[in-house]
């Protein structure tokens, strides 16, 4: 919703327009509103092609870092670029996948704390977490390191 | 339609072994496929037996079922990169 409809719909609440007003208003505003929420151009979504987990360990915890404490580890570097329609193929084999295997990865996701059903896994989700971290990024920033999960 | 990939670039680096390889699937790619012709024409008559004796319990639905699936896989794995980085070493798998 753009930032003039905000605006008509804000008016409309506190009584400053009549309902008539707020449609004509809407209606002309309409598909001539192409700004965003923060005011910025919302440009049309383009389909991610790659979904991107970077894990980028901070100072002291790099391979070559300078900033040595003990007790330290070293934190792993990642960098995974996956394309987008490798994991809708790959959400295709999920079928194929032995009721024992299921199982044990139900099992290993509920001891990290997610109860989860990796059968009722289904493509529309998939698309759903794509979407979505087209529209924003997962980044976790630990003590170790900064992980950060997105799809471009 | 997409194409599996033609290029293989596997970099590994640690203590004990340092190496790159550029592996041409392009030039593999027709090998496996004609050993797989060869190996599915051998076990075709077997698999239809194990297929009529296990119909009722449907095993041989996903089976096949998944073959498709496999090979759209396969030809989505261009552009896929997996690059760890470790105390143990560095490991580098890009599919061109």
């Amino acid at each position: 919703m753009g930032e003039n409809q905000k605006k008509i719909l804000q008016m409309l609440a506190e009584g400053k327009i009549s309902v008539d007003e707020a449609t004509r208003l809407l209606s002309l505003v309409g598909e001539g509103d192409t700004t965003g929420p923060a005011g910025s151009p919302s440009l049309p979504k383009k389909n991610a092609k790659f979904l991107y987990v970077k894990v980028e360990p901070k100072e002291g915890y790099q391979k070559h870092g300078v900033h040595w404490e003990e007790g330290h580890h070293e934190a792993e570097r990642v960098n995974v670029r996956i394309p987008v329609a490798l994991v809708r193929a790959g959400m295709k084999l999920t079928a194929l996948m032995p009721p024992e295997a299921a199982e044990n990865v139900n099992k290993a996701l509920h001891d990290k704390g997610m109860a989860f059903d990796i059968r009722n896994l289904k493509d529309e989700y998939i698309e759903q977490l794509i979407d979505a971290l087209q529209d924003s990024h997962i980044d976790v920033d630990s003590d170790e390191a900064t992980i950060k999960v997105y799809a471009e | 339609m997409n194409w599996p990939p033609y290029l293989l670039k596997l970099r590994i680096k640690n203590t004990e072994h340092n190496f790159g390889l550029w592996i041409p699937l392009f030039l593999v790619w027709p090998i496996v496929f004609v050993c797989l012709l060869a190996v599915f024409i051998i076990l075709l008559p077997f698999a239809l037996l194990a297929m009529i004796f296990t119909w009722q319990l449907g095993w041989w639905r996903p089976l096949i079922l998944g073959v498709p699936s496999l090979c759209r896989v396969l030809c989505n794995l261009r552009g896929t990169v997996v690059d760890v980085d470790d105390h143990d070493g560095h490991v580098e798998v890009e599919f061109y």
